[in-house]
């Protein structure tokens, strides 16, 4: 038996316990936090390649098999989740340790952190629907602290903003677990689809009610547009390193729960045969619509990275509801790509916003020239924003497009162009501005020593790579689009 | 300022609490109760020793790094019985066929449930004492690294 | 405005969550499916298979234990996250 589905969330969890309390000796701390990250991420490398090469995974916690114990169900999606967050971790915590600190509390904060990836890994690993709850709220709660950890009036705001409405979300999605219950008598997911394929004409109206929560749920928590409200205030107050974890895995995380949910439980004949898909094309259009107008009329970079994170989330579900082959590919890697890029922004603008002292974009004119290093890295990341030809934004855009087409909608490829000009223009000019703007710069800044800059290399390496080889994780991408689509 | 007959009642008490929690935490396999109830019950009993003494003057109070201890050191004797089952090449958090089950009904029975049981009250403990002196008191001392 | 509005989607979400409780099955009845499913079989051998007399500390500490183990750590989370905002300091 392969441990590794489980032995993934077992390491951060016990690492996020030990952690805590070396608060005394913190470069122990630290040590155990970077050893919790990277043994996850070796079980996680290892479990993708397992799963590539053998197919789906399944751990049964404690021998008990489904539908009586918890399953733990590692399939091709999965594992290329659990490998973009292990892949996207490792640089942001070489971050949370080697940068400025930003919080009182590094050990507490790095405890949060480990506990918020151990969230994640298990909700994307999860195959059954109450220990996904249990992992959601795990999320919820964490994500929620390493905002409030920064202490800052407007940071506590935006927590307790998050905080009632992904409690309400979280409430959403337990009802409508306990309504899946009721009707089926399993919590396991392959039973429960089994089940619901007998029970659904029995309970239209229940599933229906069940359908409709768990959606509003994970609209919430995954931001998906008209419930994004909380998003741009709690991503854009947060500590740098949480900002990225925020903006480039947690939304995510949330969003694949809620797909695994689809395939697994609902079904895919049920989920086309419902109005579900109209319903996500409209939302993510208008995602990619207003997220992008809302950024372009920001003046706080961070706040401009946390609307065209909405607007990013679109792109994924507009795959999710065109539903041909190719967009989903280009929906699941869009996954990869977006992580990767928003975690260099957002790092970027933080390294940017801890040098010179202010977040206004209008300062930094002709800062690039004093701050070369993290203003490339900052490029990097927008030219892939924006989807130009060998920044990894460009692959998954292209997919989305082309998979438009072959279902002949050719309005929503008009659509990602669009949003793509859009991206352009709130984008550019913070690089033009920054290497070519007047010099006199009315703000200090310097890039930061090296141990600071690595990360922001590595992400900015990887977004050029990802650009121009994307087929190194393709067989992976493929194959969870093809579990999405039988 | 200190209260006599406060602080003799809570003496008589609170060891009576602390029983009953000892009780339901140690039948949690048994009879209904388990980690979760048994632990704050034993935690009520805490928050009660510091509400009273705590204003006594030699300022009896649950340091900050005991009451961490035992709330981290709950959840990690958790993990080292799930990860016992890994050891003996079966799944995580197994039970049957690792630890002895023993006759049901009596007080050491269950295997694993037991000590996890103890586990989960010492854990829920460690949070209830926690909880209530972070909020009283604003935390533990500045100890940025910085 | 936005109180008639909110009044009217609230009045319409509990048309829809009174309708779908006149759908479920009735509580405890036999052939309700929640019985059906794994019920029986917790019953009937959670004794044998757990040495435990408490069959709910058999399910929620045995059959289920790792959501028990997440229900732990929520716990723990929030100790830390109290902790961690209300420790007062410096940041240089």
């Amino acid at each position: 038996m392969v441990h590794a589905p489980v032995l993934i969330v077992v390491t951060l969890l016990l690492a996020a316990f030990i952690v805590p309390l070396l608060y005394r000796k913190l470069p122990v701390a630290q040590v155990v936090f970077l050893l919790g990250i990277v043994i996850s991420s070796i079980f996680s490398i290892r479990m993708a390649f397992l799963v590539l090469r053998e197919g789906t995974l399944t751990y049964y916690l404690g021998g008990w098999l489904p539908p009586y114990g918890i399953e733990v169900v590692a399939d091709a999606f999965g594992a290329y989740a659990s490998l973009v967050l292990a892949l996207i971790s490792l640089p942001i915590s070489y971050f949370v340790v080697f940068a400025p600190k930003e919080v009182n509390t590094p050990a507490r904060y790095m405890a949060l952190i480990l506990l918020l990836m151990a969230a994640m890994q298990g909700m994307v690993l999860a195959g059954d629907l109450f220990n996904l709850f249990v992992f959601i709220e795990i999320c919820s709660l964490s994500a929620i602290a390493i905002i409030a950890v920064k202490g800052t009036r407007d940071s506590i705001e935006a927590s307790f903003r998050y905080l009632v409405l992904s409690a309400l979300g979280s409430g959403g999605i337990l009802f409508a677990i306990a309504l899946i219950f009721m009707i089926t008598g399993h919590l396991n997911m392959g039973y429960v689809r089994e089940s619901l394929a007998v029970t659904a004409s029995l309970y239209p109206l229940n599933i229906l009610t069940a359908l409709a929560f768990i959606f509003v749920g994970f609209s919430v928590k995954a931001a998906i547009f008209p419930l994004h409200v909380w998003l741009p205030e709690a991503h854009s107050n947060a500590p740098t390193a949480s900002s990225a974890l925020l903006s480039g895995l947690v939304v995510k995380a949330y969003l694949v729960a809620f797909i695994r949910i689809m395939y697994m439980v609902i079904g895919t004949e049920l989920f086309v045969a419902l109005p579900l898909r109209p319903i996500l094309l409209i939302l993510a259009a208008c995602a990619m619509l207003v997220g992008s107008t809302f950024a372009i009329v920001q003046n706080n970079i961070k706040r401009m990275l946390a609307y065209s994170t909405v607007a990013q989330m679109g792109y994924i579900v507009l795959g999710l509801g065109l539903f041909s082959q190719r967009a989903l590919e280009g929906s699941i890697l869009h996954i990869l790509n977006h992580a990767i890029t928003k975690s260099l922004l957002f790092l970027a603008a933080g390294v940017i916003i801890k040098q010179t002292g202010t977040n206004r974009l209008s300062d930094l004119k002709g800062m690039g020239r004093k701050m070369p290093f993290t203003f490339a890295a900052f490029t990097v990341g927008s030219l892939s924003m924006v989807g130009i030809p060998g920044f990894a934004g460009f692959v998954s855009k292209l997919y989305l497009a082309l998979g438009a087409l072959d279902i002949g909608q050719i309005i929503f490829a008009a659509l990602i162009l669009v949003s793509s000009l859009l991206n352009a223009t709130y984008y550019f000019p913070i690089v033009v501005n920054a290497f070519f703007g007047q010099t006199e710069a009315t703000h200090q800044g310097s890039d930061p020593r090296k141990s600071v800059m690595a990360p922001l290399a590595v992400f900015a390496l990887a977004v050029v790579f990802m650009g121009l080889f994307p087929s190194v994780v393709m067989p992976l991408v493929r194959q969870a689009a093809g579990l999405l689509q039988p | 300022m200190t209260d006599m007959v406060l602080e003799t009642v809570a003496r008589i008490i609170i060891p009576f609490i602390q029983l009953f929690g000892a009780y339901v935490l140690m039948h949690g396999h048994l009879t209904p109760g388990g980690g979760f109830s048994g632990g704050t019950i034993i935690g009520a009993s805490l928050i009660l020793y510091s509400m009273v003494f705590r204003f006594s003057p030699r300022k009896h109070r649950i340091e900050h790094d005991t009451s961490l201890l035992f709330e981290a050191g709950g959840a990690i004797l958790y993990i080292l019985m799930g990860l016992l089952g890994i050891l003996f090449s079966k799944s995580f958090l197994t039970n049957r066929g690792i630890f002895p089950l023993g006759v049901p009904g009596e007080l050491i029975s269950g295997g694993m449930i037991v000590v996890i049981t103890l586990g989960i009250g010492m854990k829920v403990a460690g949070t209830v004492i926690t909880l209530f002196q972070e909020l009283l008191e604003g935390g533990g001392e500045h100890h940025g690294h910085n | 405005m936005r109180i008639f509005l909110s009044t009217v989607i609230l009045l319409a979400i509990s048309a829809l969550l009174i309708f779908a409780v006149a759908e479920m099955p009735a509580f405890g009845e036999g052939a309700a499916l929640a019985h059906e499913g794994i019920m029986p079989k917790f019953v009937r051998e959670a004794q044998f298979d757990t040495g435990a007399n408490n069959v709910i500390a058999a399910i929620i500490l045995d059959y289920r234990a790792y959501d028990t183990l997440g229900e732990a750590t929520v716990l723990f989370v929030a100790v830390v996250a109290v902790s961690a905002m209300l420790t007062k300091g410096h940041i240089k």
